[in-house]
């Protein structure tokens, strides 16, 4: 997804952008071309929503086609403790 | 020659602020120098105390003296949103603040705009600053803890009312800006805070400023807080024990001036003990296991462990052979088995010797008993009459009873026992069961017994019409696979 050119719902569809980083990117591409760097200010976490956009200084090419894509990015699973004190 | 010898630098102002936290000054310097058309690179600002910057040491650069803007310059326009960003984030500790809010004055001259892009690093910088004085005017208003000044017994007029001290160490200079809050809350009280930076005086009705003060000037200690720290500990819940959520709200950088945070590393220390105590007390103590059906009814017709044990004329205990090999448990006794000691003798009872009969089985060779022991109801009064209205035994008293029906199985050991409705289920399962999805099939006990569940003959009385058909039909059904089933049982063990 283009940073820089798509629509408020496109870009509310991309894993790990939620609405407050969607107003955010939308009053701030008024003022400049964004940057991947500008992305990552105004989001939680960068790594995260990196694979599924555009910016003018990043393409993921060969991201999205990886087979383990989704571990890469999916929180790891961790036992809790079940009786914790 | 240098090349750079013909680049002309516009003159280097120095502005000394009078106070670390003063908008209205630092926004009529702004305005002039905006006016005058002197770029944020070539503007010093000093706040009290503070050094002078690197880049314009007083002796050489040191134009205090601002020049005064022409006559036709423009106005300075600036937000809203700015304004009140800025009168906030001027409270802040950071030295960079003032050259911070004029550069961005700078920029809304050129693009009135400019707050809106939130990747810029002075906006997002701006954001921080605001955020970080919020925080902090809130904490304080949390955790100013004012002590009682011992007062002379012969003194007179004002210096007779009680006076309260507080000392605080705010990050961030926030004491003015805070001054509201506590003439607000504190109206009646005659109190002083005391901060490294300043202090605030109020007396009921004026609120004057002072020096900065230090820790010893306020009192040491003050006769409630003993009383304050016996609470503080009382409210503790060892059970609800979250160290980080506590110190994200109480962050250790305030506990050295409140009182009961000399509490807290005890508190957290023992609440996994107390926590245990807890479970411990809650559990019941039921003594040893009973050794006989008749210490079963004799220590169940005393037991109150649960609010029902006080209804009722007495416990009903179970009846039927003591090796018997089908165990039916029912709810709880109604109204006639209350009356007659004896469980199944009412309307349901009837209901289920028919079908017991029309099944084939002996009522007189099965062990009837209940979930619970004692008859639960409310009075109420019907046409002049009162009747003792049957109610359902909660799952906690369900549970307490359990004991009970356990002794009576460990005694008796059934091959098969027939739960009739969901808290004879709930007993003997331990857990809440649902009748329509594990009713006609066996489910195995923990003692190698055999548990099928069907519906209470109570709710076959309670039905009309076609559902009340069907449902005879699937109870008269699951009685005759318990039959089947018995028999099965019972030439496995003879054979």
């Amino acid at each position: 997804m283009d940073v820089n050119r798509s629509s408020r719902e496109m870009l509310l569809r991309v894993p790990g952008l939620g609405v407050r980083a969607v107003q955010q990117i939308l009053a701030t591409r008024q003022h400049r071309t964004m940057r991947l760097e500008d992305v990552g200010k105004l989001t939680v976490s960068i790594t995260k929503v990196r694979p599924f956009i555009v910016t003018c200084d990043w393409r993921p090419t060969l991201l999205t086609d990886r087979a383990d894509l989704r571990t890469m990015l999916a929180p790891k699973a961790e036992q809790l403790e079940l009786f914790a004190a | 020659m240098s090349a750079l010898q013909h680049v002309r630098f516009g003159a280097f102002h120095a502005v000394q602020l009078p106070e670390a936290d003063d908008f209205a000054f630092w926004r009529d310097r702004a305005r002039q120098l905006v006016q005058c058309d002197v770029p944020p690179d070539r503007v010093a600002w000093i706040e009290p105390g503070g050094t002078d910057s690197l880049f314009a040491p007083r002796g050489r650069l040191g134009d205090t003296r601002l020049p005064s803007p022409p006559s036709d310059a423009r106005t300075v326009r600036a937000s809203k949103a700015f304004l009140q960003a800025a009168k906030t984030a001027i409270c802040h500790s950071d030295p960079e603040r003032f050259g911070l809010l004029y550069r961005l004055l700078w920029r809304l001259q050129g693009n009135p705009r400019a707050l809106e892009d939130r990747a810029d690093a002075d906006v997002r910088r701006l954001d921080e600053l605001t955020r970080q004085v919020r925080r902090d005017i809130h904490k304080m208003r949390a955790f100013v803890r004012f002590r009682l000044v011992p007062t002379d017994p012969d003194a007179e007029g004002l210096e007779a009312e009680e006076h309260y001290v507080a000392w605080f160490e705010p990050e961030h200079h926030i004491l003015r800006t805070n001054a509201g809050f506590f003439v607000r809350r504190f109206t009646a009280m005659r109190w002083s805070i005391l901060t490294p930076q300043g202090s605030l005086h109020w007396d009921g009705e004026v609120l004057c400023e002072g020096p900065p003060a230090l820790k010893a000037d306020a009192p040491a200690g003050d006769p409630m807080e003993d009383l304050w720290r016996r609470y503080y500990a009382s409210i503790f819940n060892p059970a609800r024990l979250k160290i980080g959520a506590m110190l994200k709200e109480m962050p250790r950088k305030y506990w050295k001036n409140m009182p009961e945070t000399a509490l807290i590393a005890g508190l957290v220390a023992g609440a996994q003990g107390r926590e245990a105590t807890m479970v411990a007390a809650g559990t019941l103590d039921m003594g040893a296991a009973p050794g006989s059906l008749a210490d079963v009814a004799q220590c169940a017709e005393r037991c109150r462990r649960c609010p029902i044990g006080e209804l009722g004329t007495r416990a009903v205990m179970g009846e039927g052979p003591l090796a018997a090999p089908l165990m039916i448990v029912g709810e709880q006794p109604g109204d006639q088995e209350d009356l007659a000691g004896r469980p199944f003798v009412g309307p349901a009872g009837q209901l289920l010797d028919r079908h017991l009969v029309s099944a084939g089985i002996d009522r007189g060779a099965a062990y009837v008993t209940n979930a619970v022991k004692h008859f639960k109801f409310v009075s109420k009064v019907v046409r002049g009459g009162k009747i003792r209205l049957h109610q359902s035994p909660t799952a906690k008293e369900i549970d307490t009873c359990r004991w009970w029906l356990e002794g009576e199985r460990a005694l008796v050991q059934p091959r098969l026992v027939l739960a009739l409705g969901a808290s004879a289920a709930r007993s003997l399962l331990g857990r809440t069961a649902s009748i329509a999805r594990e009713r006609g099939r066996p489910h195995a006990l923990a003692d190698g017994s055999e548990l099928w569940i069907t519906a209470h003959p109570s709710y076959l009385l309670r039905l009309e019409g076609a559902a009340q058909e069907e449902q005879e039909r699937l109870f008269a059904a699951d009685l005759a696979a318990v039959a089947e089933r018995l028999a099965e049982l019972a030439q496995a063990h003879d054979g």
